[in-house]
């Protein structure tokens, strides 16, 4: 044995017997004696630790060079294995990119297991955001390792194959925290994890010794990690045979075989969903319901656990909250059960252990309490996403104060998950009318959320440059394999932004519904400054940061604020907005055409601002397009993604069929516009048969609205009109009496308005809307009904038909008072935003 | 309980809840009627040996019942030697093999590392009591680099070190009974059982034989029949032994 002081210079020497000697010694005074770490460190250790990791093995086979790599890992490892001081220290590219390397060359066994150990060790610590993006192979040498091994390991069994296994599997949640850099090494890492899983699944109902759970449990948990919607699809069709063995683990004698086949049957069943679209209006098949009721006891038993353990659920695994909050979002039964198990209070109880009051500001917030904060913050976001009681509940046990508090902490990379789990609750919280307008007035939300979109400078300034000679051009698909330099540049800093993009996306969700007219929320806000922030989201190639910031600014210009819609249009501009109705995303397009509607509600300034900016003709063109969209006929049912889009056709139909009705609802001049542009007006009156009734009351809207009278002195703008005509007109007479021109220029007027009415009424005779309107009589919806009845009054009055009977007068007088009155904007303040 | 006291199912007609009971004979038979199968006994058998460190035993039984040895076998071995080397107050010895077997477990297991520690001292502290003349140096220095600054931060330890060096205040042959603990080897016992299960822990095997689990579930079960006024014949663990 070398005596301690000694050891350093062994170390950089080439006498490798007493390098490894020195290692060894190293090794047995460093772990488990932090002082000593400390000295190393101090002393440069880490260099040269790195330098005997990082050289390769040249031509020749040297076991004992073998072995001081082996060594000097070790040593690594236990450095990494310490107090935050001076693991923190070993977070250095250098290292990572050493240890990278170990894994995608060939290393021995034991040179791996000491990397991977030392890698999720300070991967655990904090989440480099994208080591997969630093290292583009690295997702590929871990699937191929992953293979080898577990060909090796069902071949024939040997403990150390096992353990390069765990690590590897440990490390794969960890090179790909977000759900989109999961998403990306998913491709690479599906397949062998799952023969992985489903081998070790085999074999433990067929020899089942003393199988290692902890390889099973890893394996499972990285499984469910990397799962894609398709893949869980995938492997759900494939029947009990995998599903079977994983329920039975529900029972397993240990913990983290319960929560990781607890965690995997979640991913399994519910991301059927689409990722983009939601799952509002597709209805769930019984059986998932039923399976979530099989896990929901699984994992309050396990959380029941981790609470009355002595630390009152400081420890408790992040996962168990994190599988509750996902089954939680399926609503219904499972959140019903879950409240009644107390778990809205059990989840605050956690909150208060892990960052009691000031807890926050005084102290750092560990890697490992950010991760319990923000899902156990999630889970309570899910528990009232739709249920306004248990928003209630989540207030009344003191939520909110702590989600204020998360959201006013300076950021670090711990705190800001929380942030975004924080937007969660907010976004949830603020479903309820009730509460934006009572609980939530508290503005100290606010600065917290424009913080978190402002966070990433870069994005700020670049899609402003970038715009100019892009718009009207179809944005690049984020998935497409670059072709060009200068795509693929623009990519790659995309792909390093990730995360914050993520991190934008949640606060928009947040923002959606705190900027309705009706919240007081909006003006702090808008005072903030986000407007250029938000913009600037519209305009991302993340889709769901785009979709969530359109949503927002349909909600800015939701109501009669004019002064909110004048200083959104500054920002904003229109070819962004039009640019985004013919987004690629369908959801998009109808947040993009809700918007235009919203614009045009009650304002006949801003029709003719749409129309000077975009062209008339534009603007029918574009309507006339999202009318006859079609959705794209399944091709069979399995085709979920595409049978859950079909709502949103529906709703951009309605969209734009509402900006036709906020165009009738404008000025004569404006509703002359709709009369000439017979395409489209032809199309409304056939979609007076479509199967939605909202489409059916939209189109009977634009009838109310196209045959309403204007009286003379509510449209100063029109009688200046007829005025002009009247005076460049021949027939109007030279009177030199003021009084005499005036009476002339009224009853003029009159008769030229009476004759435009009625050609206008002819006009939608013409097209077939009195037909339609006859078979709407009977339509099933009330609320049709009734509306079809003034179009009908209103449309024959002008045509010069028979007045109806008194009694029919009674309700059209009634029907009349909101005439012209626009049916109100789009806004859907319960709807679910893609976060 | 005896059998004799018991009453076949159905034979007091006369009570309203029939006075359930099973003779011996009866109990024997429906116990034969479950069936276990060979394989899941073989199961049982080898984690018992595995778990509880039975190496050679392992290795045979795995033979003859023609188990594939999807088992942390090897590690047995591993287990054992650091066992030995605690049994014989060889702490330093059985650290570095600990290290060698598993490099995170001291690491992440401070109050492990800390008996392991206090263990070496109280060697110390035995040699150098054991002579008239014991260089009681070796003892102060040990317990100043490795134990002092622990003990600061853990209150815990700090009670267990106090303790510790009071051994080098009293004569080993009258010691007050809480140190004679210290003196005891079952404290090496108790330290090795503990390294035992932390090492199976961390390798993912239960760190109990699941055979003790079941005696505990049909003492459970006994319990439960017991409440039911259930007459049985109860399980002798002489006879099972």
């Amino acid at each position: 044995m070398i005596a301690e002081d000694d050891l350093l210079p062994y170390l950089r020497s080439d006498d490798r017997h007493g390098q490894l000697g020195a290692l060894r010694s190293l090794k047995n005074s460093v772990i488990g004696h932090s002082d000593q770490k400390a000295s190393y460190l101090d002393r440069g250790v880490l260099d040269d630790l790195l330098a005997i990791i990082g050289t390769p093995q040249d031509g020749v086979k040297d076991p004992i060079f073998d072995e001081c790599r082996i060594q000097a890992g070790v040593v690594l490892g236990s450095f990494a294995y310490s107090d935050l001081e001076i693991s923190s220290r070993l977070i250095t590219p250098a290292t990572l990119s050493t240890l990278v390397k170990v894994l995608t060359q060939y290393s021995p066994p034991a040179l791996l297991i000491a990397s991977l150990r030392t890698l999720t060790a300070l991967l655990t610590l904090r989440l480099t955001p994208s080591l997969v993006q630093q290292f583009p192979d690295l997702a590929k040498s871990l699937s191929e390792l992953i293979s080898h091994y577990s060909t090796a390991c069902f071949a024939n069994y040997a403990r150390q194959d096992e353990q390069v296994l765990t690590n590897l599997c440990a490390l794969v949640p960890l090179i790909s925290p977000s759900h989109s850099s999961a998403q990306s090494v998913s491709a690479e890492l599906t397949g062998p994890l799952f023969d992985l899983v489903y081998g070790s699944l085999k074999s433990s109902q067929t020899s089942g010794v003393v199988f290692n759970s902890k390889l099973k449990s890893t394996a499972i948990l990285a499984l469910a990690h990397v799962l894609t919607p398709t893949a869980a699809r995938e492997i759900a069709a494939a029947g009990p045979k995998f599903t079977s063995p994983l329920l039975a683990l529900l029972r397993a004698p240990d913990t983290s075989t319960r929560l990781s086949a607890a965690s995997l049957l979640t991913a399994l069943y519910t991301s059927g969903k689409p990722e983009i679209t939601s799952a509002s209006g597709v209805t769930r098949a019984p059986q998932i319901t039923t399976l979530a009721l099989t896990l929901v006891p699984t994992l309050m038993k396990l959380l029941d656990d981790a609470i009355a353990a002595p630390d009152q659920g400081r420890k408790c695994d992040p996962r168990i909250l994190h599988t509750l909050a996902i089954l939680c979002r399926e609503g219904g039964n499972v959140t019903d059960r879950c409240v009644e198990a107390g778990l809205i209070k059990k989840i605050v109880s956690i909150i208060v252990q892990v960052a009691p009051n000031n807890h926050f500001a005084s102290r750092r917030i560990l890697e490992s309490d950010g991760k319990l904060l923000s899902s156990s913050l999630l889970c309570l976001s899910a528990l009232g996403l739709y249920n306004e009681d248990y928003r209630k509940a989540i207030i009344e046990a003191g939520a909110l104060s702590v989600v204020v508090t998360v959201m006013n902490t300076a950021n670090t990379p711990a705190i800001r998950e929380v942030k975004i789990a924080a937007c969660h609750v907010l976004r949830t919280l603020s479903r309820s009318v009730r509460l934006l307008r009572t609980t939530m007035v508290e503005s100290g939300v606010v600065c917290g959320i424009v913080d978190l979109l402002g966070d990433a400078p870069s994005e700020e300034e670049r899609p402003l440059l970038e715009n100019v000679d892009n718009v009207g051009s179809e944005p690049e698909q984020m998935d497409d394999e670059p072709v060009h330099t200068t795509v693929t540049e623009v990519a790659a800093e995309e792909d390093e932004e990730e995360e914050d993009l993520e991190v934008r996306t949640a606060a928009m969700a947040a923002v959606c519904n705190l900027v309705l007219d009706f919240s007081p929320l909006r003006k702090p806000i808008l005072d903030k400054g986000i407007l250029p922030l938000v913009v600037s989201g519209a305009r991302s190639r993340y889709t769901p940061l785009r979709l969530n910031s359109t949503w927002a600014l349909k909600h800015m210009v939701f109501g009669d604020d004019m002064e909110t819609k004048a200083c959104v249009m500054s920002h904003l501009g229109f070819p962004l907005i039009i640019k985004l109705c013919d987004d690629k995303e369908i959801q998009v397009q109808e947040q993009a055409l809700d918007f235009l509607r919203n614009l045009t509600a009650r304002s006949e300034t801003y029709i003719d601002m749409l129309f000077d900016n975009v062209g008339v003709d534009e603007v029918f063109r574009l309507v006339d397009r999202k009318l006859s969209l079609l959705p794209v006929p399944p091709i069979d049912e399995s085709e979920q993604e595409l049978l859950s889009t079909q709502p949103y056709y529906t709703k951009v139909i309605i969209a734009a069929a509402y900006i036709i009705v906020h165009i009738a609802a404008g000025y004569d001049r404006h509703r002359e516009t709709v009369i000439a542009h017979a395409t489209v007006l032809r199309k409304i009156v056939q979609l007076m048969r479509h199967e939605n009734y909202e489409v059916r009351l939209a189109c009977v809207w634009t009838i109310i609205n196209l045959t309403w009278v204007e009286e003379p002195n509510r449209a100063p703008d029109d009688v200046a009109t007829a005025r002009q005509i009247h005076t460049v007109s021949p027939a109007g007479g030279q009177s030199s009496e003021q009084l005499q021109q005036e009476q002339s220029i009224a009853s003029f007027a009159e008769l030229y308005f009476a004759d435009i009415y009625r050609r206008r009424a002819m006009t939608l005779i013409r097209l077939g809307a009195r037909e339609q309107l006859e078979y709407l009589k009977q339509d099933p919806v009330l609320d049709v009904r009734e509306k079809t009845k003034t179009a009908i009054y209103q449309m024959d009055s002008l045509a010069g038909r028979s007045s109806p009977s008194a009694e029919d007068e009674q309700d059209i007088e009634t029907g009349l008072s909101r005439g012209v009155e626009v049916e109100g904007g789009a806004m859907e303040i319960d709807s679910e935003l893609h976060a | 309980m005896s059998a004799a006291a018991s009453i076949g199912p159905g034979a007091n007609n006369a009570s309203i809840t029939p006075k359930r009971g099973y003779s011996r004979e009866q109990w024997e038979s429906k116990l034969d009627s479950v069936k276990v199968s060979k394989a899941n006994l073989n199961a049982l058998v080898m984690n018992y040996l595995i778990i509880e460190g039975y190496q050679s035993a392992a290795l045979k039984f795995a033979q003859e019942a023609n188990i594939s040895s999807s088992v942390a076998l090897d590690s047995i071995d591993d287990r054992m030697q650091i066992r030995a080397a605690i049994h014989a107050g060889a702490i330093q010895e059985a650290i570095e093999r600990i290290n060698d077997l598993n490099p995170e477990l001291l690491d992440t297991n401070p109050e492990l590392h800390f008996s392991l520690l206090r263990l070496q001292l109280i060697e110390l502290i035995r040699k150098c009591t054991a002579s008239p003349n014991g260089d009681i140096q070796p003892v102060l220095s040990f317990a100043t680099t490795h134990l002092a600054s622990r003990a600061q931060k853990n209150p815990a330890f700090l009670t267990d070190l106090e303790r510790t060096m009071a051994l080098l205040c009293f004569p080993q042959d009258n010691l007050a009974p809480q140190l004679a603990e210290l003196m005891d080897p079952s404290l090496r016992r108790q330290v090795a059982a503990r390294v035992n299960e932390a090492i199976l822990e961390a390798q993912g095997v239960m760190r109990e034989a699941k055979m003790r689990g079941l005696v505990r579930l049909w003492g459970w079960a006994e319990n439960a029949l017991r409440q039911e006024k259930v007459d049985f014949p109860s399980l002798d663990l002489k006879n099972i032994a």
